[in-house]
């Protein structure tokens, strides 16, 4: 019955999230939402320069801080221009397919918001070959006089959002990456408010990570916890898909050279202790998320990192198991949790 | 507007300063030398940064700005000397050697060489992307002589032109920029302390203004640099013209800038009845990335003035957006910190 | 100029109706005819009809107006192993606009059509769409048994758009193709008409006019009107001369299209309508494409047949965007048309019997 219960409270903070706008370096709108789903279990939170949002947790002796990552941001678009007969052109935030956007229909956040349609010419239609991105447009039904008076170069346009929830409990929205990976930490978070933890977690929602991590680079900086660890997404197998973790089969623990080999071998542990079925990926170089750069901080920070499986990344059908996102955040609960006694004798130097 | 020739005439002498990423000793000297009267202390860092500090006047408030502008440029190392004294090299930042092709370049001892591209000889396949070498018209020996050996830099032998309204040349990017700042230098009275950071090795990937900012830690940025202006034939949406005033910064391939901080930027301007546009690039990185990151994070803003034809030595830019740039620095330099 | 019953062209063109499958489409309109106080009747291709008398005194001049339920959608042709569904196009949708969307299959059940992420690509992959048959869409489903319970072969799979206001005047929906026909048809029905009326609601048109084919062996009229939506290539750079039709400047008449040249004198009729009554009116420019009319024209002895359509951009796509004062032109047009062809004279000219007679004396 609590197991249901979590479980529809992590589907429910999915879709709330997926509706919210975060473009890279304009993640304020998802400062409510942080506060409704992190912030009621913490005592205290600020901001940064980059965007960053951390909150506090404080542990019963106080002693080391850990550091639990996962980035709001999410891609999109940007304004560039106004063309001649009204359209407005854009620039990519991230890593946005120009295959996806044909026909998606769009917000543009200008002096008001405005829906829009992204749409190309018909000249364009040449057989198998996609829409390039620079001759993308976005149509919001106004001449070109309204259009510049309603918006200008370097408003941000976003996915205009829609949420559904699959057969198995699948999910599939806009921004699930990393939408995931916070209702993840929120469920860390809530397991963690009724039970004991020596050291103060700090958990960030990290700004501008899908242009290159840039906020994880800042965030650890301040923080100088004594283990990081990151909470993303990553591909799971579809049919075109094939070398991937598997949707609704549990947590991904990275193994490889960005992470620490005993701190990944502790939360593999500690996933066996708590009976939590994970998965395993390798990452023979940096990998592409929060750790990449959480890793370097200070004199070096070991680091592990956690992903949700995801199928159709940077798409607007996001699609992930709420499961494995509340899987997710036990397995961090318990590594927490399990942190009070054995962070002293965990050795980290190599 | 009307400027003294002799401000002219220092861009010029800017532009015409050797400083390929790495090599800035030439280009470094002569803005030192600009530098000095109106500076309260000069140094130089490890990765070759100029660091000139003009300390607060009047009731100081105690907070620190960077203004940052890269002084290196793109050009070649040699990397080959063959038996007939044709010079084999690789690129440093962006040159394309396919743009220069029948050009002189110029090595630091003041030989020049021109830009040739490899005959593809019988029997090559034609469609193999093309080969270029440098050729001097000397001897291994001769080019010994004349102080240009492996691992020695050139540049674009080009000088600047002026028209009524506008520059053009090499190395306008960022030669612009440092012109700005020292213009800028001579004429701020400011609250706070401000550190004039003239960078290196920003072509190579803003090597130089990363450990500025570490060791600065200030409390805000300005990064100053050329930008690409796209107002060229059959562009049917131009982002940013010649003659439109300077460039807000809003982003590029290695920064956001925060919504807040531009809109300050853009409030000043406005006040100041100074045009501008916004610069949206989504190729190139700028020192704007590596110094909003430094540390626990720093608020960057960004200038730019549009030039045409970046990283050709054709560069060309409008004196207007230039002088336009200059005011609406000093107003950034001189208003109120929040 | 507002759409007099907008909430009903929201609510037609929300629905689904693949070419056969437009139950549910002809659902809704029946129950909308008998609201008004019609019969419907349902043929065996599931075309409906309904017939309206004018009030006394009126022409007997009969206009058959027709519009069809039907949209561009997906049938499922397959199921995997591992649960994804294969389909089949039925009516032309561009490819491009296929990868990551939403479906909903049988009217309900929510879908994403999948495509590889873009770390995943390779570099060519970036270069090209999928062919038809790599795309697939996904229902959450674990495996084929698992999707076999909510999925049968032949199954539509339709395109989700939402409704949206775009812009002052624009409104954003998916499959105006042809419900904005279809709802206009029925706002004419609705209202009391200067002749006989005759209203047909067309199945299986985006698959080869297949529903009007058996319609015209049963009625005959003296005009037959095609509603219609067709495209507004005025996007982006495109020149005026590839632009088909402009949203916003007035209701389209067709000259010639691949299935019908249309009468030059029915055409002049309704430019001489547009002017008198001051309605701007534009000229389908470029003849691809066929539609109902085709059909109709060449059924049994031959019929006059005329098409008006409503500009339209983004057809065949979840987004189809039209403007509110072409459609309240678009109307004004129909009613103009259908009073000038009840004066005695007009309908003298037009009707079956007499201009067949003058047709034999020359």
């Amino acid at each position: 019955m609590e197991q249901n219960g979590l479980l529809s409270w992590v589907e429910e903070i999915l879709a709330q999230g997926s509706a919210l706008s975060g473009v890279s370096g304009h993640e304020a709108d998802l400062s409510g939402f942080l506060a409704d789903i992190w912030g009621v279990y913490c005592t205290e939170s600020r901001k940064d320069v980059v965007g960053n949002q951390f909150f506090l947790k404080p542990g019963k002796s106080g002693a080391n801080k850990i550091l639990l990552a996962a980035h709001t941001d999410e891609i999109g678009l940007i304004v560039t221009a106004v063309d001649k007969n009204g359209f407005i052109r854009f620039a990519p935030v991230g890593g946005v397919d120009a295959r996806a956007l044909p026909a998606q229909a769009v917000t543009v956040h200008g002096r008001s918001e405005m829906t829009g349609v992204i749409c190309y010419a018909p000249a364009e239609r040449r057989a198998g070959k996609p829409v390039p991105l620079t001759h993308l447009a976005v149509d919001v039904g106004y001449d070109r006089e309204e259009v510049l008076a309603r918006t200008r170069p370097g408003d941000i346009i976003s996915f205009a959002p829609e949420f559904q929830t699959l057969l198995n409990h699948v999910c599939a929205g806009k921004a699930l990456d990393n939408r995931a990976g916070l209702a993840a930490l929120a469920v860390c978070l809530r397991e963690l408010s009724g039970r004991a933890h020596a050291h103060d977690v700090i958990a960030v929602a990290t700004a501008q990570e899908e242009v290159g991590c840039r906020g994880a680079a800042t965030a650890a900086f301040q923080a100088q916890a004594a283990v990081a660890i990151a909470v993303d997404v990553t591909h799971a197998q579809s049919p075109d898909v094939k070398q991937a973790a598997q949707l609704g089969k549990g947590p991904v623990i990275a193994r490889g050279p960005n992470l620490h080999p005993l701190l990944t071998e502790y939360m593999e542990n500690k996933a066996r202790d708590e009976r939590i079925p994970f998965q395993t990926e390798v990452a023979p170089r940096p990998t592409g998320t929060d750790a990449r750069a959480l890793q370097l901080a200070g004199a070096g920070t070991p680091t592990s990192l956690i992903s949700i499986p995801l199928r159709y990344m940077h798409t607007l059908v996001e699609t992930v198991s709420a499961p494995d996102v509340m899987l997710t955040g036990k397995l961090l609960a318990a590594a927490v949790t399990g942190l009070s006694a054995e962070l002293e004798e965990l050795d980290f130097a190599y | 507007m009307t400027t003294p020739e002799e401000n002219w005439r220092l861009l010029r002498e800017l532009t015409a300063a050797f400083g390929p990423s790495g090599r800035e000793d030439e280009a470094r000297r002569l803005i030192a030398a600009a530098a000095a009267p109106y500076a309260d202390e000069t140094r130089e860092d490890v990765l070759g940064d100029l660091i000139v500090t003009r300390r607060a006047r009047g009731a100081a408030d105690g907070r620190r700005i960077m203004v940052c502008a890269h002084m290196d440029e793109i050009g070649v190392m040699v990397t080959h000397i063959d038996e007939n004294g044709f010079i084999r090299f690789s690129p440093v930042g962006g040159f394309q050697a396919a743009r220069l092709e029948g050009q002189r370049l110029r090595f630091q001892s003041g030989l020049t060489a021109v830009l040739v591209r490899q005959h593809p000889g019988a029997g090559q396949d034609s469609a193999a992307p093309p080969r270029f070498y440098l050729d001097a018209g000397l001897s291994p020996a001769a080019l010994s002589e004349a102080g240009v050996g492996v691992g020695d830099m050139a540049v674009s032998a080009v000088e600047m032109t002026e028209t009524a309204g506008t520059v053009s040349g090499k190395a306008l990017d960022n030669r612009v920029g440092c012109f700005i700042l020292l213009e800028t230098l001579r004429r701020v009275q400011s609250r706070h302390d401000l550190y004039f950071v003239f960078s290196a090795q920003e072509e190579v990937g803003a090597r130089g203004a990363k450990t500025a900012a570490f060791a600065l830690a200030p409390d805000l940025a300005y990064i100053v640099d050329a930008t690409i202006a796209d107002d060229i034939p059959r562009n049917p949406v131009v982002r940013l013209r010649l003659g439109g005033g300077p460039a807000v910064k809003v982003m590029d391939r290695s920064v956001i800038i925060a919504p807040a901080r531009r809109e300050a930027v853009a409030a000043l301007a406005r006040s100041a009845g100074i045009p501008f546009q916004w610069e949206i690039i989504d190729q190139g990185g700028t020192d704007a990335g590596p110094v909003q990151l430094s540390r626990g994070g720093v608020p960057v803003a960004g200038l730019a003035v549009p030039t045409r034809y970046i990283h050709t030595p054709a560069e060309t830019a409008a004196k207007a957006d230039i002088l336009l740039a200059r005011d609406l620095l000093v107003r950034c330099l001189e208003a109120d910190m929040d | 100029m507002p759409i007099e019953n907008e909430r009903l062209l929201e609510t037609l063109s929300s629905l689904d109706g693949v070419a056969g499958q437009e139950k549910t489409v002809g659902e809704a309109i029946a129950a909308r005819l008998r609201e008004i106080g019609l019969q419907p009747e349902t043929d065996r291709m599931g075309n409906i009809t309904a017939r309206r008398e004018p009030a006394a005194g009126g022409s007997p001049f009969h206009a058959l107006l027709c519009a069809h339920m039907d949209e561009v959608g997906l049938l499922i042709t397959e199921i995997t192993a591992d649960g994804y569904l294969k389909f089949s196009p039925a009516g032309g949708i561009d490819n491009a606009v296929l990868p990551a969307k939403w479906v909903r299959i049988g009217g309900e059940l929510p879908g994403v059509v999948g495509i590889k992420a873009i770390h995943l690509q390779k570099m060519d992959e970036r270069k090209k769409l999928p062919e038809t048959d790599a795309f697939y869409i996904d229902i959450g489903a674990a495996s084929r048994e698992e999707a076999e319970k909510q999925v049968k072969l032949g199954d539509m799979a339709c395109l989700v758009g939402g409704w949206h206001e775009l812009g002052a005047d624009l409104v954003m929906g998916k499959a105006l193709d042809d419900r904005a026909g279809c709802a206009l048809l029925l706002e004419l029905l609705a209202a009391e008409q200067p002749c006989r009326l005759t209203g047909v609601f067309t199945a299986q048109e985006e698959i080869g006019l297949r529903g009007a084919q058996v319609l015209a062996n049963r009625i005959q009229a003296d005009l037959v009107v095609v509603l219609e939506a067709t495209a507004a290539a005025d996007v982006l750079e495109t020149e005026a001369e590839e632009t088909v039709t402009c949203l916003g400047r007035g209701p389209v008449c067709s000259l010639m299209d691949a299935g019908t040249i249309y009468p030059p004198e029915l055409i002049k009729l309704i430019t001489d309508c547009a002017r008198t009554a001051e309605i701007p009116l534009q000229y389908r420019r470029g003849a691809a494409g066929a539609n109902d009319a085709g059909a109709l024209q060449t059924a049994g002895a031959g019929q006059r047949v005329i098409t008006l359509s409503l500009p339209c951009r983004y057809i065949h796509t979840m987004r189809s965007v039209a403007s509110r004062t072409d459609y309240a032109n678009w109307k004004k047009l129909v009613i103009n048309l259908l009073e000038r062809l009840s004066s005695p004279e007009e309908s003298a000219r037009f009707s079956r019997e007499t201009s067949g007679k003058d047709a034999g004396k020359q």
